[in-house]
């Protein structure tokens, strides 16, 4: 049953993800073990599409056919003791007046499949809406995306919002996008920049380590 | 350009699209990008046998090419379009798609004066080359080199000029939606003309807009001293058949103007929505399809980059361009069909002169009408563009037309293998930005450079490019 629940979530199948899961638990198997076959499955599309094999559709499902069993997971984990909290709430976006949001979708997808709680706000997202988005759900970090030079100028507006909403010491800020340097990262006062979307969640694992 | 109804009211076709995106079928975009659409596209590539073979770098089977421009008119013809605003999908009738193959130019001239180029619907293996419409394609520059390096891009032997963005005006940031935003789009189109002027073509074509996000911005190129109609203007669609407000803002907004249209994906993306290179070919199609549908162009352009890469010229993006060219060709479309030219390797590097050459090659082999660059370091660093590469671009495109496409084929075998590792790894060099590549008063290539080029053209000769 756990090699069901694997290749269900290779194949980005989010029915048979939770129902494969609900029929291991049932047959009684550990949820810790449904667990980690999840994690062993959503690493095995993550390192497929960083080798170029697997393509962004296939990732976007498998990170949902996840998303959907743990969710089954999750209320016979906390009964058996353990804990399925994630590992962070993240906001992400796409910056205000841009609308490329390829990227921000990797990023978004790697996070989820990395553990975090993701709170996807789309694309032309405004400072101000961020900085809502952040105190409303709690988030522990906010990624903010951008492409364009010229939508780079109200990045750290964001971060003016945050620091408005009182929230900023409970928050991290971080930048990425095909424009963005460390040190453009660092001038505007960010907590940290990835070069792609691997390196994104990792920044957010170490971030909240 | 506009359609009389029963009632004597003028349409346009983005109108039309307007007004029939607030009709379509109600769809979440995820589920659109994710779902519907790569399930789609992996149905037509099994249903017409469409495959990349291990042996090629474009592709050299013409009967498979015509399937792929019937997949993709399916996959228009089924699928439709879809509009991020009122996030609904919208069916292309196929009349709509016949019309506007019939009514896409199969020749245009740019510019104006002694500066004119014509570009046209060019054959597979048309011994007449490309117009190459040389320059930043986009990529961000500073306003105190801007003149100097659309000037070095004029200066050579081109047929038009692609802008680049202005990062600042007078000094203050450009800023999306603002108001420093018009300016940068009018110091863009104003500058544009003083640095083609400056070379001695003042006729040259300029495409554009490209420091403005916003359809007003892009529109504030259009005044005496700025954009002519008679330039391109770009209007761009989203990854991938999906297209927003701004585009038909901007479409309509041109056709009023009587201007030229420049119709464009950024993509196929290889390795995003469009999947894998035989999918990403199959949406391609698709697109210029519906951006002849849409827009009512002068031509359409591809961007055919990838997700993994940030480059132009990796083995599928050649081989999608290819396909894609290929596919309008052996099925009898003489339309203008473009490509963008966009390196990993930045200026002055060896790898920015292979690359350069091998999506040449590849492009013209296959049929391209105008290459556009190049423009090196995945089009994203600060002034790294110059004149050279867009002389590397003009010198390997006429070199390689007229070429059989089994000849190209054999020749990009042997150079593709040169930079392919490195581009996979994203371990191209950025190169030197254009005040170390040129004399910034002069606005002439450094000896290093120019020295660099001549003994790269002696490694292509090697490989069978005969490039003067």
């Amino acid at each position: 049953m756990l090699d069901e629940i694997r290749e269900a979530v290779v194949a980005g199948d989010e029915d048979a993800a939770a129902s494969h899961a609900g029929h291991a638990l049932e047959g009684g198997a550990d949820p810790s073990d449904v667990l980690e076959t999840l994690s062993s499955a959503i690493r095995e599309i993550g390192e497929r599409f960083q080798r170029g094999e697997a393509f962004l559709p296939e990732m976007m499902l498998a990170a949902d056919a996840m998303k959907a069993a743990v969710a089954v997971v999750q209320p016979a984990l906390l009964a058996a003791g353990g804990s399925t909290t994630a590992k962070g709430k993240v906001v992400v976006g796409t910056i205000q007046h841009d609308i490329h949001d390829i990227g921000k979708n990797i990023v978004a997808t790697f996070l989820q499949m990395n553990g975090f709680e993701v709170h996807d706000m789309g694309r032309d997202v405004s400072p101000k809406a961020f900085a809502e988005k952040a105190a409303e759900v709690g988030a522990d970090i906010v990624a903010v995306s951008v492409l364009l030079t010229s939508t780079m100028t109200d990045v750290p507006v964001v971060l003016e919002e945050i620091e408005s909403a009182g929230i900023r010491d409970a928050c991290a800020f971080i930048v990425g996008g095909a424009p963005v340097t460390p040190e453009w990262a660092q001038a505007i006062g960010a907590d940290g920049t990835a070069e792609d979307a691997a390196g994104a969640a990792q920044l957010c694992l170490e971030l909240l380590s | 350009m506009t359609r009389q109804t029963a009632g004597g009211e003028m349409r346009d076709r983005a109108a039309d699209f307007y007004v029939r995106s607030m009709g379509g079928q109600k769809l979440a975009e995820r589920d659109y990008d994710a779902k519907v659409l790569p399930a789609k596209l992996r149905d037509l590539v099994a249903k017409y046998d469409i495959r990349m073979k291990d042996d090629e770098i474009i592709p050299l089977d013409l009967d498979m090419a015509r399937r792929a421009f019937e997949a993709g008119r399916e996959l228009l013809l089924d699928l439709g379009c879809y509009c991020i605003d009122t996030e609904r999908t919208i069916g292309i009738a196929e009349d709509e798609v016949e019309e506007a193959l019939a009514r896409a130019p199969e020749a245009h001239a740019y510019g104006t004066g002694d500066d004119v180029a014509e570009c046209v619907g060019r054959g597979i293996e048309d011994d007449r080359p490309p117009v190459v419409k040389g320059g930043p394609n986009g990529c961000p520059l500073t306003e105190e080199h801007f003149i100097p390096i659309m000037t070095s891009v004029a200066k050579e032997a081109v047929g038009g000029v692609h802008t680049g963005a202005l990062q600042t005006v007078l000094g203050v940031p450009n800023r999306a939606a603002s108001p420093i935003e018009i300016v940068a789009c009018k110091k863009e189109a104003l500058w544009a003309r003083q640095a083609v002027a400056a070379a001695g073509k003042p006729g040259l074509s300029i495409l554009g807009i490209m420091s403005g996000v916003t359809s007003e911005a892009q529109d504030a190129g259009d005044f005496e001293g700025g954009l002519r109609p008679g330039d391109p203007h770009l209007v761009v669609f989203l990854n991938e058949l999906k297209f927003d407000y701004d585009l038909l803002k901007k479409v309509l907004h041109d056709k009023y103007l009587g201007a030229a249209i420049d119709a464009n994906i950024g993509g196929p993306l290889h390795g995003g929505y469009a999947g894998g290179p035989e999918t990403s070919a199959v949406a391609g199609v698709a697109e210029a399809l519906l951006g002849f549908v849409v827009c009512e162009p002068s031509n359409f352009s591809w961007y055919p980059q990838s997700l993994f890469t940030g480059a132009t010229t990796g083995r599928e993006s050649l081989w999608i361009a290819g396909m894609l060219l290929l596919a309008f060709r052996a099925s009898g479309h003489g339309s203008i069909l473009d490509t963008y030219v966009g390196p990993q390797a930045g200026p002055r590097t060896e790898m920015v002169c292979w690359e350069t050459a091998a999506q040449a090659i590849a492009n013209v082999a296959c049929g391209a009408s105008a290459l556009y660059g190049a423009c090196g370091a995945k089009m994203v660093k600060t002034d790294h563009c110059t004149g050279m590469e867009t002389r590397m671009l003009a010198e390997t495109s006429r070199a390689a037309a007229g070429m059989p496409l089994a000849e190209a084929n054999e020749i990009l075998s042997r150079l593709v293998p040169r930079y392919a590792e490195t581009i996979a790894a994203q371990a191209a060099p950025a190169g030197k930005p254009f005040a170390e590549c040129y004399d910034v008063d002069t606005v002439e290539p450094r000896e290093e450079y120019v020295g660099l080029w001549e003994r790269e053209k002696g490694t292509l000769r090697a490989l069978g490019l005969d490039v003067a």
